[in-house]
């Protein structure tokens, strides 16, 4: 499966002052890319729009040749792609077990009602049996970060997006999320797009972009 | 349906959120409870004032025209100075039973009681005496052909069909009342103290001697005792226990008249057809000499005044709703600006926006039902206060209203059709004596519970879907780029 960025061109309020122009990227399966920028350069909004999230100005996101829109973008957003915030990814009023089977109930996953296997799941990443079943706001950052990863990782979308999964989390766990991330572009041949702003993160992608001046460059 | 879960559990992890919610609910819906109940009530008592109030005509003569005749005949006698010899000695004019049973058979007649009275002395046995009887009260009743007995009796159809007997103010305590099939019977019905100071029991027989001057002994058969509450108010012309009833053939026979029917009241099925009743009626009398009196306008101004009451109620049940809709609706679009950020993560995994409106219009109705039930159950408190206002203020204007007179009640009422009783006050007086007024508004009470859950339950529906259709429009609109992005 093939990603495709056509002629992307995007401004928030002034025409004048564009985040990128006719920017063309092609994302193939089974690799795992690193985005890297300045702050404020314009990733958040790449990965909203990789995500469905959000639509350019201009230019156009193609799935094996097929507009994204022409799919539909809830359609999108159910079965294409499994993304991941920098912040507020998890449903407040739930426990991280009910955040797992609630993702994985909304994209019809087989998974949704495997308990044992979301559980196997969450252990992965730290999170034993007694914090999954505990409301996420009584966790660390650190581990409601995991937990959405978790979430994004089980939901069988062919492409996950991250942005700063990594921001919250120690070296140690940073470096279990970024084998995560490697295996499941290598193993499960998903197409993986992390975006970061740490080196080391993104040294380990199979592809480094950065973003600079309106365009990406690769490194 | 993983909407359905998300509410209960969102629902579950912010109890304290969704115990606001059903207070807030719950005291709305109590309000518009009230309304409802106010409103069903006094439809329901306009209903029955429908019933009760209006449904009789009066047949009886036509006094009006009786009076000018008779100060024409006055005037003119005092001019011949023929003088003293025959004062007023006029005859009121009667209708025939013939008249009464054509009538009768007309449209919306649902029953008819023909009332004839006489006058006789007693004869086996001694009237009873009070301290108040005297003969010297001037302005006697109008209906007897004779005035001078100590015993009235009051000949009608059925008893009880009889204004004292439906009002309550007499009730029989042994034996039974006069019935259709009494007539051209010498049954009677006597009051308690007069039975009890004569020592007369069910079953015997008394005699009274008519008042002509060739008076004849009438052998009288007690079928039946009354009691009469005592409500001597000092003008009355005879103690109330001398009243005997019997057909009204019996009295026909004492005056020595024959098929006369001096005073009848027919009871309309539909009240609103009286007016209609009435014009078709005055083909088969002289108007000149009878007339027709209906009690319609009263009818009508009281289910006016109860459709008012109930029309109120409607605007109080569309205002309170209107208001709690408000109020509820400002409160869920507020809690959803609240909730941006878990609708972003749900419409970012891909959730759809109708599906995540479905989950707050879940969560609401479930609050809406919670709150129904506690609303029910606090309305079974609230219905049962206002019923018993309006049943109470309905029996004391009954009361009121049945001491006032009401039409063709016979000799020795003052006061004609309505005796002066404006309807007053919400609840709409006006007479109401006829027929068990007590069991019609007895069901006022039962009747409306489940109309109002109902209903209640509708408004409650409308709160949601009104409540949630604001909220939803914000939640159409949401970017879920704006709502995930950090602050
Ligand atoms: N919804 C928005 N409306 C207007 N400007 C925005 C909006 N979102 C982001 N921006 C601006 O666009 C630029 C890029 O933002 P973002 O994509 O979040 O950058 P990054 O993730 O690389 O830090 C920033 O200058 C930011 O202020
Ligand atoms: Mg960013």
């Amino acid at each position: 499966m093939t990603l495709e960025i056509k002629h992307l061109t995007h401004w928030y309020t002034d025409r004048d002052h564009k985040l990128y122009e006719d920017v063309n990227l092609t994302f193939e399966s089974g690799r795992f890319y690193a985005i890297v920028g300045e702050s404020g350069s314009g990733k958040t909004t790449l990965l909203s729009f990789l995500a469905g999230l959000d639509e350019p100005r201009e230019g156009d996101i193609l799935v094996d040749g097929v507009s994204i829109k022409e799919i539909g973008l809830t359609k999108f957003r159910q079965k294409y792609v499994s993304t991941i915030f920098q912040a507020y990814n998890l449903l407040n009023t739930m426990t991280a077990f009910q955040n797992v089977q609630t993702a994985l109930a909304i994209t019809g996953s087989i998974h949704a009602k495997d308990k044992a296997y979301i559980l196997d799941q969450l252990a992965r990443v730290g999170i034993d049996e007694e914090k999954a079943h505990k409301n996420v706001q009584r966790l660390s950052g650190g581990e409601q970060q995991r937990v959405a990863i978790v979430r994004a990782l089980l939901v069988d979308a062919p492409i996950v997006a991250a942005d700063e999964a990594t921001g919250n989390l120690d070296h140690e766990n940073s470096q279990k999320i970024v084998d995560l991330f490697a295996e499941l572009a290598h193993e499960f041949g998903k197409t993986v797009i992390l975006i970061t702003h740490d080196r080391d993160v993104a040294s380990r992608a199979d592809e480094q972009l950065l973003l600079q001046n309106h365009v990406f460059e690769p490194i | 349906m993983n909407f359905v879960k998300r509410a209960g559990i969102t629902l579950w992890a912010r109890k304290g959120r969704s115990l606001l919610l059903v207070l807030t609910s719950t005291v709305i819906l109590v309000f518009v409870m009230a309304g409802l109940i106010i409103q069903n009530a006094a439809l329901t008592a306009a209903n029955n004032a429908a019933n009760a109030v209006g449904s009789t005509v009066s047949l009886s003569a036509n006094r009006e025209k009786m009076f000018e005749q008779m100060k024409a005949s006055q005037s003119s006698a005092s001019s011949t100075s023929n003088s003293e010899t025959k004062p007023t000695a006029i005859t009121m004019p009667t209708a025939t039973v013939k008249q009464v049973k054509k009538i009768a058979a007309l449209a919306n007649v649902s029953s008819y009681n023909i009332t004839n009275n006489a006058s006789v002395n007693a004869n086996s046995f001694k009237a009873v005496t009070t301290t108040t009887t005297s003969n010297a009260m001037g302005g006697g009743p109008m209906g007897g052909e004779n005035n001078s007995g100590d015993i009235q009796v009051n000949g009608v159809s059925l008893t009880a069909a009889t204004s004292s007997f439906t009002d309550g103010s007499a009730k029989i305590t042994s034996g039974r009342g006069i019935k259709a099939s009494d007539q051209g019977t010498n049954n009677v019905v006597i009051e308690s103290e007069l039975a009890s100071a004569n020592k007369v029991k069910v079953g015997q027989t008394i005699t009274v001697k008519t008042t002509a001057d060739d008076a004849k002994t009438v052998k009288l058969t007690v079928v039946g005792i009354y009691k009469v509450k005592t409500a001597t108010d000092g003008f009355q012309r005879n103690d109330p226990s001398n009243t005997i009833y019997g057909s009204y053939t019996l009295a026909n026979t004492i005056n020595g008249t024959e098929n006369v029917a001096s005073n009848v009241t027919f009871t309309m099925a539909e009240p609103a057809k009286t007016t209609a009743f009435v014009k078709a009626a005055k083909k088969y009398i002289d108007t000149d000499k009878l007339t027709l009196t209906s009690d319609a306008s009263q009818y009508k101004t009281a289910a006016a005044n109860m459709k008012n009451v109930a029309a109120f109620a409607s605007k109080i049940v569309w205002l309170v709703s209107i208001a709690g809709i408000l109020i509820l609706g400002l409160i869920i679009i507020l809690i959803t600006r609240e909730r941006r950020r878990e609708i972003g993560v749900l419409v970012a995994l891909g959730e759809s926006k109708p599906k995540v409106v479905a989950q707050l219009f879940t969560e609401l109705l479930a609050i809406l039902i919670v709150a129904l039930g506690i609303a029910t159950a606090a309305g079974n408190g609230v219905s049962g206060v206002i019923g018993k206002q309006l049943v109470q203020q309905q029996t004391t204007q009954q009361m009121q209203s049945a001491n006032g007179g009401l039409p063709g009640g016979g000799a020795g009422q003052n006061g004609g059709p309505g005796g002066g009783q404006k309807p007053s006050g919400n609840m709409g007086g006006g007479p109401m004596g006829t027929r068990g007024g007590m069991t019609k508004t007895a069901e006022l009470q039962t009747a409306m519970t489940p109309v109002a859950v109902a209903e209640l339950g509708g408004v409650a529906f409308l709160i949601a879907v009104l409540s949630v259709s604001g909220a939803a429009f914000s939640i159409l609109r949401m970017r879920p780029k704006q709502i995930l992005q950090a602050d």
